[in-house]
């Protein structure tokens, strides 16, 4: 699994206690970075980072302990591994089951193909964590699966329910099958709600693109007692009047993206809006790492503030899938980190190191492209 | 972003307030709108010298300056330097902490351009993507500011062949000829799959080498033609000498009615009498061609005639444009001798017999093709797949052509080649690029290929993100100075108005970029941009 | 010359939200109350979205900010008991999955934020009662909302009220009512009823299997429709009939004499052809849409009487109102008031017929529909006499809310 000779080797000067004692046989890593991304998104002091056992023991440490391995960053910043909360990672059409509106018994994690190369290539992109989502066609998609895309066992699934995914567009409301209208969904949707079986941890994921449906997935759900995460809300970049009406309903995250170039004016201005009105925002880019920094990028480039951008990749996504072992780099969490040679948002920064589950990647910086950069 | 917060904002309110009175919310918006956009203008417009003191200063070139100074006089660059003394009455604006760039360069670019106009089908050579730019797309242009952007190149895309593109100044217009910077600058072909063309590429080499294989013919025919005028008129002139005025014998034409003493300009235009046979003849310009001795004995003296619009019926087909502005290869000496439709082939007479040679026809869209045989126009290869690469080498070696290559995804398989052959490449980036694509700008540096980056992307909006395009070159290894060049000094210099913009140097255009934050941060901000001295954008 | 006048009710409607013991007074050259009384000028007092006093000389709240309203004409705001705006075109409204669907609520289906609702408000309709697409036998209950306004106050409370429509549209296999073309005839959609006679097979049956749910308790079909179809039965959600034929009023009757049940009729284009039926069984007609020129809702075998239907069913003493059905602008609710006073509506009549009268039909005559002390603010402002070719809203208010502009503008954000 681990390739420490190389991150050593990519880390520049040789660490001296390096061979031999990769930190996923139970030693000790200690990477020494002069940045660290904070919980709040900010970034802090550097130090070093003490991995053991899969776990963070130590974050921004004077000194490392004395039998660990060393790796060396001169120029690092690490940040927490980003998550993407709605993917279809190594899935892609495996997901959308459209034989019925209602399938909340269906698993996501049923569709989970741990060979996949796409979670290698995420990882390497830096994304450590990823919600392997059921589709939006239909009204009550299942239950989404929390994907490691590395670890010492390899890429897993997380045992246990995960979130549920909704959906209130179109798409849940396409072919033939009852019912054919949100009309004729929603009181089904009510009864479901008020019982046992959906219950979950996180928030509800719900697809809901127009303004209406906005509203009435927050008044629908809000009704029901349960936490809202709206997928894809871009009915805000239209409505922009009614946005604080209706968000007294109660939205609480908002999961955007992916942006490309082609993006509006107006939908990349949406996460600020979003956020300046509480709502805590995550990006998604269907678990492409270029396109998931691309997404945060543009959104800062609009005006979005850096240190919500970074937490958009990290924290909030971890809230929306009810992870608290994950999102942030403190002491006692997954070792889940990823060491850039500049600020994770430029997306001039490379990455030189993808640590998941304590368990340093081989990345994929093209060999012809070695980083052979020097910072003014 | 935040000034255009500001406005909604200030919007918002302004409209609420005056709700739900019809004047005075119309009233308030106008103003709104007036205060909006006037203090950019006004308050530096006024300013003959502004000074831009204390940045970090790019040149563009790969030269940085700490502290350094820019002085901008008029429309252009003064002065570039460190510790460099201030003009009296200057503007002075500090820009300590600051970045100062060249306005940067789109060398491939949607802005201002109506998409479906730009659609020439099967490829129109001869059409100017100019007629198709819309100088009122004024959010566009600002989008572009927004991004530092102040020079780009539109062309037409659709086409296998399509008509020439132009370098444009983003600056602020009404009309488009105050836009251009340089027009008819290239000739776009397009190879590929991502064309609405049902095609494949072995049809569409054979297409494109078949156009050119007739452009060929077409010069050849020219060529021919005009060697044996010039023979026939040598002909004319030793004979004259001889005193031998009977030239032709079969034209049998009347005497034009036009006495020795008019002035060339005031020539006949209209009907001149019976045609051959007797039978009404419709306008037509006399047969000049035997006349010329008689009229205008000294032919050296005559000044030019104008080819097109004298009436004659012989204009040459096609729209005229190009003709009109240069006519190509053709001196008054054609103009006036004409010869008849289906005249009698040339050759094989003797020479008291002496006939013109029969004129090839004309036809536009082979004209611009030949200027680019000719090397007068650059051929703008776009494609992506390595294997068209190698068919341009292969076309380079039948025709000695300028060639550019756009798009260009496995350009660096090539790398040496494109190098050794000097072929520069404008390279389409995506700003998602996955780490191996990421670095071919890096590869492509190292292999020392001419090359300017743009987006991977034609939409109109990508273009004010071509910081972020070149930010993902360096992230896959390429030296920041070397992606600044590569859109602004790279793509200016390809684009052949290297004299004018592309670097921060004294006697160019005062294209200025000041950021807060460095170029390639994603949460740079565009503080101010001066487009021929002029700021277009301040926050 | 109308906009200085207004400038006053600028200044009174300015600000984020007036307090809420703040009273508005708007002085007009003409008040017609809706039923008929008419006050030259009148004044309506405006307190806490509400009308706090209507006549000549009310008396004036203390600190009351008073409002010139020069020439114009205060009538309530227009209601339309029979709309089929405001929902989702596209997916949301038409469920397809059943004839019988009088378990679903049209409340479900509504777009606060559709495109229709600023030209309603536009057109001067301040409430619409949107009923069950025809596309089903039985439909869903119908919803009342606002036009404008805060969206917490824009649903309404009316009276339950399920739509059945025997033909054409439920048995209809056009464009309109079309499944998706990829399925085939082997869908879901082929239990579709093709005929009149099948689509009053299915409305009996339903109702005949709810009897058998009451004493059985058991059913094969959906509960909750039956429990809704029960609810029918016992009077607590009313029926109507989209019935454009004669033929649909007859069936319509002949169906509802089985069951013991009431009924109103929705559009009731022929109902001329019928009129001793409606006036013996005091049938109420929700009539409409008449429309210019071309015919395109009233049927080309419509008589040229059915134009002067409203006449004659105010002289027949039938309750009714009128209905815009879909149109708005040209075909809107006050040019179908406009068609009526031309083919011989008293001007009076056709103003309840659009507002109190409409109001009534729904249940919401204590809340909408007059110009009366303790009713919402739901106020048209006209430029002339209301529903003249030459007049139109200048400024519209619901729930004191201005919603139209004098100018014509919509004002989108919340007051």
């Amino acid at each position: 699994m681990l390739a420490l000779s190389l991150a050593v080797a990519l880390a520049g000067p040789p660490a001296p206690a390096a061979a031999g004692c990769p930190a996923a046989q139970g030693g000790t890593l200690a990477i020494k970075v002069e940045k660290i991304v904070q919980p709040d998104g900010k970034l802090g002091a550097g130090g070093w980072i003490v991995v053991k056992g899969g776990r963070l023991e130590a974050v921004a440490a004077k000194e490392a302990p004395a039998n660990a391995a060393l790796l060396e960053f001169e120029h690092g910043v690490a940040a927490p591994g980003f998550i993407d909360p709605a993917t279809a990672l190594g899935a892609t059409g495996e997901v959308a089951e459209p034989a019925r509106a209602f399938t909340p018994e269906v698993q996501a994690s049923d569709a989970f193909d741990a060979e996949h190369s796409e979670f290698k290539k995420a990882a390497a992109g830096g994304i450590t964590t990823v919600g392997l989502s059921p589709s939006s066609s239909n009204v009550v998609g299942g239950r989404i699966a929390i994907v490691r895309t590395s670890g010492e066992q390899g890429i897993a699934v997380l045992s246990g329910p995960g979130p549920l995914r909704f959906a209130l567009t179109g798409a849940a409301f396409d072919g033939e099958r009852a019912p054919t209208s949100r009309m004729g969904a929603l009181p089904q949707l009510r009864e479901m709600l008020a019982g046992k079986k959906l219950e979950a941890p996180g928030p509800c994921l719900v697809d809901a693109a127009t303004a209406d449906e906005i509203r009435i997935a927050l008044e629908t759900f809000e009704g029901a007692g349960k936490q809202v995460a709206l997928l894809h809300p871009n009915g805000f970049a239209d409505a922009d009047d009614l946005l604080d009406d209706v968000l007294k309903k109660g939205a609480v995250f908002a999961v955007v993206g992916p942006f490309n170039l082609s993006a509006r004016e107006r939908e990349l201005a949406l996460p600020t809006k979003l956020a300046d009105r509480g709502v805590a925002v995550a990006f998604t880019a269907g678990g492409n790492a270029a396109k998931l920094r691309l997404t945060a990028a543009l959104a800062v480039r609009s005006g979005f503030a850096t240190d919500r951008a970074l937490q958009a990749l990290t924290t909030v996504p971890a809230r929306v899938l009810g992870l608290d072992d994950c999102g942030s780099l403190e002491a006692g969490k997954r070792a889940d980190l990823v060491v850039y040679d500049g600020d994770p948002l430029d997306l001039a920064s490379t990455i030189r190191l993808v640590v998941v589950g304590g368990a340093p990647q081989e990345h994929a910086v093209p060999a012809g492209a070695a980083p052979a950069k020097e910072k003014s | 972003m935040k000034k255009e917060e500001r406005e909604r904002r200030g919007e918002t309110r302004s409209s609420r307030a005056a709700a739900p009175s019809l004047a005075s919310t119309l009233l308030c918006l106008c103003w709104m709108g007036a205060g909006a956009s006037a203090p950019a203008q006004t308050p530096l417009a006024k300013q003959e010298l502004t000074v831009l003191q204390g940045g970090t200063v790019h040149v563009g070139n790969g030269d940085v300056i700490e502290g350094g100074t820019v002085i901008l006089k008029g429309s252009h660059l003064d002065a570039i330097g460190k510790a460099l003394a201030v003009p009296e009455g200057a503007h002075v604006v500090d820009v300590t902490g600051r970045h100062v760039y060249p306005g940067l360069i789109d060398a491939e670019s949607g802005v201002l351009l109506d998409v479906d106009a730009t659609g020439t089908g099967e490829g129109q050579p001869a059409a100017s993507i100019v007629d198709a730019i819309d100088p009122f797309q004024k959010d566009e242009r600002k989008l572009a500011w927004s991004g530092g952007v102040t020079t780009i190149y539109v062309a037409p895309h659709r086409g296998l062949l399509d008509g020439s593109g132009a370098v444009l100044k983003l600056r602020p217009a009404r009309a488009i000829d105050d836009l251009v910077l340089k027009r008819d600058f290239a000739v776009t072909a397009t190879l590929g799959a991502n064309v609405d063309r049902p095609t494949t590429r072995l049809r569409e080499w054979k297409m494109l080498l078949d156009r050119l294989a007739a452009t060929k013919k077409y010069m050849e025919a020219w060529d021919d033609y005009e060697e044996k005028l010039a023979d026939y008129k040598k002909e004319l002139e030793k004979q004259k000498k001889e005193g031998n005025t009977k030239i032709d014998k079969k034209e049998e034409g009347p005497k034009p009615p036009t006495p020795p003493e008019q002035r060339p300009e005031e020539r006949p235009q209209g009907p001149d009498g019976p045609g051959p046979g007797g039978r009404p003849r419709r306008p037509r310009r006399p047969p000049s061609g035997s006349l010329l001795p008689y009229l205008f004995p000294d032919s050296a003296s005559v000044p030019p005639l104008h080819l097109d619009g004298d009436g004659d019926g012989d204009e040459p087909e096609g729209d005229g444009h190009d003709c009109t502005k240069e006519p190509p290869r053709l001196s008054w000496k054609d103009g006036v001798s004409y010869a008849e439709d289906g005249g009698a082939p040339a050759g094989g007479e003797k020479k008291e017999d002496a006939k013109k040679p029969p004129r090839p026809p004309r036809d536009a869209q082979t004209e611009t093709l030949r200027k680019v045989l000719e090397g007068k126009l650059t051929l703008r290869v776009q494609l992506s797949h390595a294997a068209d690469l190698q068919n341009v080498l292969d076309l380079r070696q039948l025709y000695p052509i300028d060639v550019v290559l756009t798009g260009g995804t496995d350009a660096w398989k090539f790398a040496s080649v494109l190098a050794s052959s000097e072929i520069p490449v404008v390279y389409a980036l995506a700003a998602d690029a996955a780490p191996d694509v990421a670095a071919v700008p890096a590869k492509l540096a190292a292999a020392h290929v001419d090359f300017a980056l743009t987006a991977d992307d034609p939409g109109a909006t990508s273009t004010r993100f071509l910081a972020l395009v070149a930010a993902v070159a360096v992230a896959g290894g390429l030296d920041r100075e070397a992606a600044l060049a590569a859109i602004t000094s790279v793509p200016a210099r390809q684009l052949g108005v290297g004299d004018r913009v592309g670097t921060l140097e004294a006697g160019k255009d005062a294209d200025v970029v000041v950021t807060r934050g460095e170029l390639f941060s994603s949460s740079v901000v565009f503080e101010q941009v001066y487009v021929d001295g002029k700021p277009v954008l301040a926050r | 010359m109308i906009a200085p006048l207004l400038l006053g009710a600028a200044l009174a409607f300015a600000g984020d939200a007036p307090p809420a013991s703040e009273s508005i007074v708007l002085q007009g050259a003409e008040v017609d109350v809706g039923d008929g009384n008419v006050f030259k000028p009148g004044s309506v007092v405006i307190t806490d979205g509400r009308i706090a006093a209507v006549g000549p000389t009310p008396s004036v709240p203390s600190g009351a900010k008073v409002v010139d309203c020069g020439k114009l004409v205060l009538t309530a705001g227009l209601v339309d008991a029979a709309s089929q705006l405001g929902t989702f075109r596209a997916e949301g409204f038409s469920e397809q999955d059943s004839e019988v669907i009088p378990q679903l609520d049209v409340a479900d289906a509504i777009d606060y934020f559709s495109k229709d609702f600023e030209q309603l408000v536009r057109d001067g309709v301040t409430t619409i009662y949107i009923t069950g697409e025809a596309a089903s036998v039985i439909s869903s209950r119908g919803a009342a909302v606002k036009t404008g306004g805060p969206l917490p106050g824009r649903k309404l409370a009316a009276t339950p009220c399920v739509k059945v429509t025997l033909g054409p549209e439920s048995s209809y296999r056009g464009s309109a009512n079309q499944p998706p073309f990829r399925f085939g005839d082997l869908t879901m959609y082929a239990r579709r009823p093709t005929t009149r006679m099948g689509s009053v097979w299915v409305f009996r049956e339903a109702f005949h299997d709810a009897l058998h749910y009451r004493q059985t308790g058991k059913t094969d079909k959906d509960p909750a429709a039956m429990k809704a179809l029960l609810d029918v039965l016992d009077g607590k959600v009313k029926l109507r009939f989209q019935s454009r034929e004669a033929a649909d009023i007859r069936s319509a009757q002949r169906d509802c004499d089985e069951f013991g049940l009431p009924f109103a009729l929705e559009y009731g284009n022929e109902v001329g052809e019928c009129m001793d039926l409606v006036v013996a069984k005091k049938i109420p007609v929700i009539f409409g849409p008449a429309r210019d020129g071309d015919g395109r809702t009233m049927r080309f075998e419509a008589p040229l009487t059915a134009w002067q239907t409203p006449k004659q069913l105010a002289e027949q003493g039938v309750t009714f109102c009128l209905t815009a059905s879909d149109g708005s602008g040209d075909t809107g609710l006050a040019r179908q008031a406009g068609f009526a006073i031309k083919n011989g509506l008293d001007r009076a009549r056709a103003l309840r017929a659009v507002t109190a009268d409409a109001a009534a039909m729904i249940g919401l005559d204590k809340k909408i529909g007059r110009v009366a002390e303790g009713l919402d603010a739901d106020l048209v402002l006209w430029n002339g006499a209301p529903f003249d070719d030459t007049s139109r809203p200048v400024l519209v208010l619901i729930n004191g809310h201005p919603v139209l502009d004098t100018d014509g503008r919509l004002r989108k954000e919340n007051p």
